[in-house]
């Protein structure tokens, strides 16, 4: 069983659900006292992508800001791949994780993503409609539709994003 | 047209025009290599011409040397360059110094900055020390360490207070901030998670160089959390971050900077290569082990040695003065042992003890009747050189001594008892008469005797008749020893005598052989009387009338010898014989006494009379009537009872 440690991030606009989503995925090694201190916040999970790997996960789960600019890119560094964080009821979080993609792109090279439309227990309220999403260009399953409180989708997004950055063997 | 005019000068090629031939290929050849001529012509001169080569060879040089890309390459071109490279230089910089200071600068001030903010923090760290340890009892072995080894105070309060070990070491890949390798110390406790310790590391010193420093050459290279500290080194794709417990000595950042050195060296392939695998880069945990430094141990094995030139003198010291003590006690010991000899006896008086010049000193009267103190010294455990004395003799007035040497000058007799009452000599006891009568003449010589008194005394005699509760019937007679009693004494006292006689120790032998006992004397009177009485007959076995009267008399008569004869614990024995006249046969005459004879013992024994008895019969040769013959007459024999 091999294993292999990959650097990803969790970006979103402030008040997506950044932190609430990784604290439901894995089970939370730090407080959230460095995220208000340093600005980010490490978590590790293991994932088995299939039966001869496993991705070790570590998460970089950096504070959101309105604008990317803000963003320290020294975190982004060295990144294998990013959770964009949305929150389905305030579109203004598309248009902040349009802006962080592109930078990204930019500064990392087109790296494996996955997009999450956070708040579905929500989904009356949401503002973020298909033809929004469509900008976001995700396939199927860059694209989950998550609840931080209920936990759906959660896991299996980030499954998905693991899967991209196993190498194609 | 070039196939054509070859196909012409081969129709044209005669031995006889052979010049013509010549000078047409002459022609030919500058027709068709005119242009090639030309270069070669142009390349002929640029060689021959040093300033047109060297023109030429700068245009191509930075570009050869960035074309030797490859490691064999690289490495000769490095050797070819490195003499050259390192005389210009050195001319160089002898030429020109103030442009090296000029381009220097702005390495070297940001340097000798580091470096001197470094050793101001190493003095601060050991000043701290010292002022922490400065009243522990560390400080004096230390002192007697510097003193030994010649070393400043300082330098070694440095040395035994930098104590630290490195429990841990992360690898980290600098690009992604993941965990390349993780090492701890034994016994420490793994980390809960040491990737995540590793991305936050990384983080932590983005944050703080983005936060503070808009210089990309300063990084954070220390973190310290209370008794931590995290030493934090980078290479070019890997950092080194050291968590250390204890206080580090600045050296140890030497130590992990040449370690990650050497890996980089080792390993740079794996390192470029590494995409999130970290299973090939086990081979760097040997390499990274060796910053699991300890200090603490060696510190130890220094102060151990110390410690043990410190404890031989001590030991020594204490063995000495412990022997010291031991031996002044044993001496105290012995010293006591004589005094409470000395003190046993009355007559001797201690006037000095103490030690003159570290010599025991005893000094004292004593009373020669009494003892001798040199002698009580040899019976001793102080030996005789381990003192010394100084004995005056005297004569001691204490009445038990007085006492005893009157005795001594008066030769008193064993029961002589002497008293002294002040001045007043008391003799009680007994004493021979001659040495009584010598006391009036030796009285008035006597020392400390203003009088004497002596009507207790008793004369041997005196005091044997008092001690043997002598009858005035008996006189004592006593010499030298020797006791003779003369006289009559009852039986009682007198078996009672040999166990009073005994008593008196002072008589060494007796004769009692002139002592008569009363109750024999008596006896022997009553027995003579007894054998002396006769009962008379008228004929036959009657009894004359007047008989009756001398029967009582003599039954009392034998009831009071028979008395005397128990009390001198002997039986009496009463033969009693019949007598008759010598008319009659002797057949009938013996019948006759011995009828006469038991009249008489039947009579005795109605008047219970408790003697033994035997019969007898004597018979007269004289055959004529006689009435005094016709009698029963007493005998008595006493024989010694038989003890049951």
């Amino acid at each position: 069983m091999k294993i292999l440690q990959k650097k990803i991030c969790v970006l979103g606009d402030f008040g997506v659900g950044k932190t609430s989503l990784v604290g439901r995925f894995v089970k939370n090694e730090f407080s959230d006292k460095y995220l208000t201190t340093v600005g980010v916040k490490m978590d590790t999970k293991l994932v088995s992508v299939n039966d001869a790997l496993k991705v070790k996960l570590i998460i970089w789960d950096i504070a959101g800001e309105n604008s990317f600019k803000k963003i320290s890119q020294t975190y982004l560094r060295g990144a294998a791949g990013f959770i964009l964080v949305l929150d389905g009821t305030r579109l203004t979080t598309l248009e902040a994780a349009l802006d962080i993609k592109q930078n990204i792109i930019q500064l990392l090279g087109d790296i494996p993503f996955v997009a999450l439309i956070n708040k579905v227990d929500l989904k009356a309220q949401w503002e973020i409609d298909d033809a929004h999403m469509a900008r976001l260009n995700a396939v199927e399953k860059q694209l989950f539709f998550t609840s931080a409180k209920t936990g759906e989708q959660v896991e299996e997004a980030f499954i998905s994003l693991s899967q991209f950055l196993a190498p194609n063997t | 047209m070039t196939e054509k005019n070859n196909e012409d000068v081969k129709q044209n090629n005669t031995p006889l025009n052979a010049r013509l031939e010549q000078k047409s290929y002459q022609v030919l050849k500058t027709l068709l290599l005119s242009e090639e001529d030309k270069r070669l012509q142009q390349l002929e001169f640029y060689f021959k011409s040093p300033k047109a080569h060297a023109k030429k060879i700068a245009l191509a040089l930075p570009k050869a040397i960035r074309q030797a890309d490859g490691v064999l390459l690289r490495d000769a071109l490095d050797e070819a360059l490195h003499d050259t490279v390192q005389a210009c230089l050195v001319e160089s910089v002898h030429r020109e110094p103030e442009l090296y200071v000029d381009a220097l600068y702005p390495v070297i001030l940001p340097m000798i900055k580091k470096s001197i903010a470094e050793a101001f923090k190493e003095v601060m760290q050991s000043l701290n020390s010292a002022i922490e340890q400065g009243l522990s009892i560390n400080r004096f072995a230390w002192h007697y360490q510097a003193w030994r080894s010649g070393m400043p105070y300082r330098e070694v309060v440095l040395r035994n207070t930098l104590t630290y070990r490195v429990e841990q070491a992360f690898l980290i890949h600098r690009e992604t901030g993941l965990l390349l390798r993780h090492v701890s110390n034994e016994g420490i406790d793994e980390l809960r998670d040491s990737d995540a310790v590793s991305a936050m590391l990384t983080a932590i010193q983005d944050f703080t160089q983005d936060s503070f420093s808009a210089n990309q050459q300063d990084k954070l290279d220390t973190v310290e959390i209370g008794d931590y500290t995290v030493f934090l080194d980078r290479g070019a794709y890997a950092m080194l971050a050291c968590v250390i417990q204890g206080i580090p000595p600045y050296s140890l950042r030497d130590h992990f900077e040449t370690i990650l050195g050497d890996i980089h060296q080792k390993y740079i392939g794996l390192l470029t290569k590494f995409e999130g695998d970290n299973e090939p880069l086990a081979v760097i945990d040997s390499e990274l082990e060796k910053c699991l430094l300890s200090e603490r141990k060696q510190i130890e094995d220094k102060s151990a040695v110390s410690g043990k030139y410190i404890l031989i003198p001590l030991l020594l010291i204490f063995a000495i003065f412990g022997y010291w003590a031991y031996d002044s006690w044993l001496f105290e010991q012995r010293r006591e042992n004589y005094l409470n000899l000395l003190l046993q006896y009355q007559g001797i008086v201690i006037t000095e003890n103490n030690y003159q010049q570290g010599e025991l000193v005893i000094k004292g009267l004593y009373d020669p009747l009494i003892a001798n103190p040199n002698e009580i010294l040899k019976n001793s455990t102080l030996q005789v050189d381990e003192v010394k004395t100084d004995w005056q003799a005297y004569h001691s007035l204490v009445p038990a001594i007085a006492e005893q040497r009157l005795k001594q000058v008066l030769q008193a007799p064993p029961l002589v008892k002497i008293t002294l009452k002040e001045t007043r000599l008391i003799l009680t006891g007994v004493a021979d008469k001659a040495w009584i009568k010598n006391l009036a003449i030796i009285t008035p010589v006597l020392t400390g005797v203003t009088a004497i008194e002596y009507h207790q005394l008793q004369t041997y005699p005196q005091f044997i008749n008092q001690q043997l509760e002598t009858p005035e019937t008996v006189a004592v007679f006593f010499q030298k020893g020797y006791l003779q009693l003369q006289g009559i004494a009852p039986i009682a006292w007198r078996n009672a005598l040999a166990k009073k006689i005994a008593k008196l120790n002072f008589i060494t032998d007796y004769q009692l052989d002139k002592l008569e006992i009363t109750e024999e004397k008596q006896r022997q009177i009553l027995s003579e009387k007894l054998e002396k009485q006769f009962i008379y007959f008228i004929k036959g076995s009657e009894l004359l009338e007047t008989q009756s009267k001398k029967l009582l008399n003599l039954v009392s008569l034998i009831k009071e010898t028979n008395h005397l004869s128990e009390q001198l614990e002997q039986t009496m024995y009463l033969i009693i014989t019949g007598h008759t006249d010598g008319l009659n046969t002797t057949k009938y005459n013996t019948a006759l006494a011995l009828k006469r004879a038991e009249k008489i013992i039947n009579y005795l024994r109605q008047q219970a009379v408790p003697v033994e008895m035997i019969i007898a019969s004597q018979l007269s040769t004289i055959r004529r009537s006689n009435k005094l013959q016709r009698k029963v007459g007493f005998a008595v024999i006493f024989n010694k009872k038989e003890k049951k």
